[in-house]
């Protein structure tokens, strides 16, 4: 008999929710089917079977596990039988005054920071402390209610920031997993100090090789050719020229770690939140592999087939919401640790003078957003000019049709 | 007293009125609680009425007339000094007055219903009153502290008294024995022989037992200099209306038999078995550390749920258990207790003394400039510090040991180092230097002693 355990899957993960059964209790399946759906803050994994057997699961669906737990065991049947099934996996340490009993004489921590180790369901005896000679500070507990490691930024509680008066009905919604690992790292985000460069690019030209090539690369190829794989490839020169922009800053050591690869993150939205889809290596695709494999990945986030081998080690990222049939100028956040993001929005006719002429041009707003410690705005205005030369040369353009 | 029209259910029922009681009381208001406070006798409880406010009133008049009778040696002579017995009493009376109206004036101003009374638990929701009334309640604090031991031959009787009334008296008795040798029994001792009294004490091995020995001593050095005699291994026997007799044959004059030998938990009448409240071996209440009882609808605090039994830890229990009862997430989690005995020299502890790995230092009063100044060098403060230089306990045996041991109770609750309160500033020319000096001196840097390279 073997138990299927969740695993650490690295990424700092130590959760995870148990979407779905995809076998039913006692089912026969065999070595590597996949038998549990584990969404973590990052994915949706689909555990497989390690050897063939019997199934035994060992959590419900929608409960939430730690690395390390049970999930299911797997066996001969008189195996399983003699298998003492756990209790579920354990949940969220649920705070019981009566029961926790406080050593406080073994406890480094003042009488108000005990009481708000109560408070906050934290158990006091099992921390060890980050103030002086260990003892623990109130940031500590904080940290920990938050689940986290350690926290140098603490975030007011939000009885402190918002007092609402709920003067109608309101519902509280738990967040999912990838809804909480959304919201800490644009948490994350948030120390890297933004600023934003906006221009125009005349696009008419991308929109004709786009317009004359989709249909033959949907028969060649059995790709819908869009704008992406173009916007893709002329960023990759101009960060070539701008190596700046394809880095990511170590604020400890207070160095910028240039990145000699180029893998382009595409973030896209899926039913369970935004999701940054990785296309790695991208300078030795061609503009057909790109546009098959952005399309695959958009898709499998989509589905929620996504897997977190897929979705990490960007190194600049893009967010196309023209896609979405909107946007003139908006603020995209930067991918966290990453330098910049570049906010591409819709193309459209726009009036504009060309030889002192007004003509109707197809006109294609973006935004840049840099990390202001890293790059200043004369070089996100140089990289938004390269940007706009290449995406406005049709010598380029034919180049990579 | 407040007796509005008497509630049939409240939110908070307290039983007993006492420093634990009304403090839960007035907390269980203050968090926007309906709260009834039943009193069989009187609010503020022995703390207040029979016990720590009393002696240490009397003990201040009593130090008061022994330092102006002996104050030669800083050129007071005051061969004509005297006491009026009944004036002491009076205002000792007066005190005790004064703060019981205080206490229902609080009560009153917090909205907490004073009902005068003893209860009964009819069931884990409800106390019968004596006045009638059925108190029916969500939740309920038991707070009805303790009660002097009885000694069996010894009842309180013509010559007889208990330590409240002995608290009580309105003349200075010749002879006074003492059977009991705890800081109850120390600090009445003193205080009758200060005021011309001849005290013995009865202790079966030694007097404050239980204490540092060190400052033990300083206490029966002066004792031996106030005249009191200590009958130590031996037992009372009997007694008639002017003498005890030991179980050595000796017999000491008695004018006043005080019996001083313990507190008893007071759970008597309060029909704790219809409910699902249990007592432990020793009689105590059994709680948890929220001062859960083993009923989910009660809750208890101070002397009745056990050691140590004194007003500042009801008070602070008292405090929780409202808490508690209201759904807070309060805990009775305090690190240390301090106990202080109002002898003379005034010994204060806070913590422990004693374990694994910690370190004590003493400093002598003989170094200080302000207890030279004052002839009150009879004393010391012993600092005890664990590996990390992280104070774990704090004795001080000084005047005005009773106050300074706050700091130090702060200094323990908050982690604190030797360096914490060695490199603090402390007012000069005070006592509180004492125990800056001797963080100083387990730092190996005291100023005004030499401790030797």
């Amino acid at each position: 008999m073997k138990e299927i355990k969740f695993v650490d899957v690295g990424e700092g993960i130590t959760e995870g929710h148990v979407r779905k059964w995809l076998v039913k209790d006692g089912e026969t399946v065999k070595e590597d089917q996949p038998v549990v759906q584990v969404e973590t803050d990052k994915a949706v994994v689909n555990v497989p079977a390690p050897v063939s057997g019997l199934i035994k699961q060992n959590v419900p669906e929608n409960s939430n596990v730690h690395v390390g737990d049970t999930i299911a065991y797997i066996g001969e049947a008189s195996e399983l039988q003699s298998a003492a099934t756990k209790p579920a996996a354990p949940q969220q340490q649920v705070p019981e005054t009566q029961n926790m009993s406080v050593k406080a004489r073994e406890v480094m921590a003042t009488p108000a920071v005990r009481k708000l180790a109560r408070d906050l369901g934290v158990d006091v005896s099992k921390i060890n402390g980050t103030g002086p000679e260990g003892r623990i500070i109130e940031n500590d507990i904080r940290s920990v209610a938050h689940g986290e490691v350690l926290q140098s930024r603490p975030i007011p509680k939000f009885s402190e920031v918002l007092e609402e008066q709920h003067e109608g009905e309101v519902e509280r919604i738990p967040l999912s997993q990838v809804r909480k690992a959304i919201a800490k790292n644009m948490e994350a985000a948030w120390t890297i100090p933004h600023a934003a460069h906006m221009d125009l690019i005349d696009a008419t030209d991308l929109f004709d090789v786009v317009q004359k090539e989709k249909q033959k690369v949907q028969e060649e190829f059995g790709v819908n050719l869009t704008f992406t794989p173009f916007i893709i490839k002329a960023v990759l020169e101009v960060l070539k020229e701008n190596p700046r922009f394809n880095a990511s800053y170590d604020h400890e050591k207070l160095e910028i770690i240039q990145k000699k690869y180029y893998h382009i993150g595409l973030a896209v939205g899926s039913p369970s939140g935004l999701k940054v889809v990785v296309l790695k290596d991208v300078d030795k695709k061609s503009i057909i592999d790109i546009a098959k494999e952005s399309h695959d990945l958009s898709d499998k986030a989509r589905n929620e087939t996504i897997t977190l081998d897929e979705m990490r080690d960007s190194t600049f990222t893009i967010s196309n919401i023209g896609s979405l049939k909107a946007g003139f100028f908006s603020v995209p956040v930067i991918n966290y640790p990453e330098v910049a993001i570049l906010g591409i929005h819709m193309i459209r006719d726009m009036p504009v003078v060309k030889d002192g002429k007004i003509v109707i041009r197809k006109i294609l707003p973006y935004s840049l957003v840099f990390d202001h410690r890293v790059v200043d705005g004369a070089e996100a205005v140089k990289f938004g000019n390269s940007l706009a030369k290449y995406l406005e040369d049709p010598d380029f353009l034919e180049m990579l049709g | 007293m407040v007796m509005g029209s008497l509630p049939e259910q409240v939110d908070m029922a307290v039983v007993g009125g006492g420093v634990g009681g009304y403090f839960a009381a007035i907390r269980a208001a203050q968090l926007g609680k309906n709260v009834a406070l039943v009193e069989k006798e009187k609010l503020g409880g022995h703390c207040l009425n029979y016990a720590c406010i009393p002696s240490k009133t009397l003990i201040k008049i009593s130090d008061l007339l022994y330092e102006v009778q002996h104050a030669e040696k800083f050129g007071i002579h005051a061969e004509s000094v005297s006491l009026d017995p009944k004036a002491m009493y009076d205002w000792r009376m007066g005190v005790s007055k004064k703060l019981e109206e205080g206490v229902a004036f609080l009560c009153k101003s917090n909205g907490v219903e004073v009902i005068k009374g003893t209860a009964t638990f009819i069931s884990s929701n409800a106390l019968q009153l004596t006045n009638g009334t059925t108190l029916q309640f969500k939740k309920a604090i038991i707070a009805t502290g303790s009660d002097a031991t009885q000694l069996k031959g010894f009842e309180p009787g013509s010559n007889v008294f208990d330590y409240k009334q002995a608290l009580m008296l309105n003349y200075i008795p010749k002879s006074m024995v003492m059977i009991g040798a705890g800081y109850v029994s120390v600090e009445i001792s003193m205080l009758y022989a200060k005021l011309g009294a001849k005290v013995s004490i009865i202790a079966r091995s030694d007097i404050l037992s239980k204490f540092d020995r060190e400052a033990v001593d300083l206490i029966k050095a002066k004792m031996s200099e106030l005249g009191i005699k200590i009958y130590a291994g031996v037992s009372p026997v009997s007694h008639d209306s002017s003498s005890v007799t030991l179980s050595s044959g000796e017999k000491i004059d008695a004018e006043v038999i005080v019996v001083a030998i313990g507190l008893t938990p007071f759970t008597e009448g309060l029909g704790l078995g219809n409910t699902e409240v249990q007592l432990d071996e020793k009689g105590f209440i059994r709680v948890d550390n929220t001062l859960m009882t083993t009923d989910p609808n009660i809750l208890a605090i101070g002397d009745v749920v056990g050691e140590p039994l004194l007003a500042h830890k009801a008070m602070r229990q008292g405090l929780i258990a409202a808490e508690v009862a209201c759904g807070q997430n309060s805990a009775y989690d305090n690190i240390v207790v301090p106990a202080v005995i109002f002898s003379d020299p005034v010994v204060a502890l806070a913590g422990t003394l004693e374990g694994e790995g910690i370190k004590v230092t003493k400093f002598p009063l003989t170094a200080l400039g302000r207890a030279i100044a004052l002839n009150t060098t009879n004393g010391f403060v012993k600092i005890a510090a664990d590996e990390n230089n992280i104070i774990k306990g704090v004795e001080i045996v000084s005047d005005e040991a009773d106050s300074l041991i706050g700091e130090a109770v702060v200094a323990i609750e908050m982690c604190a180092t030797l360096e914490d309160i060695a490199d603090s500033i402390h007012p000069h020319p005070t006592y509180s230097e004492a125990l800056q000096e001797a963080a100083e001196a387990a730092l190996g840097r005291s100023i005004h002693y030499f401790y030797g390279k």
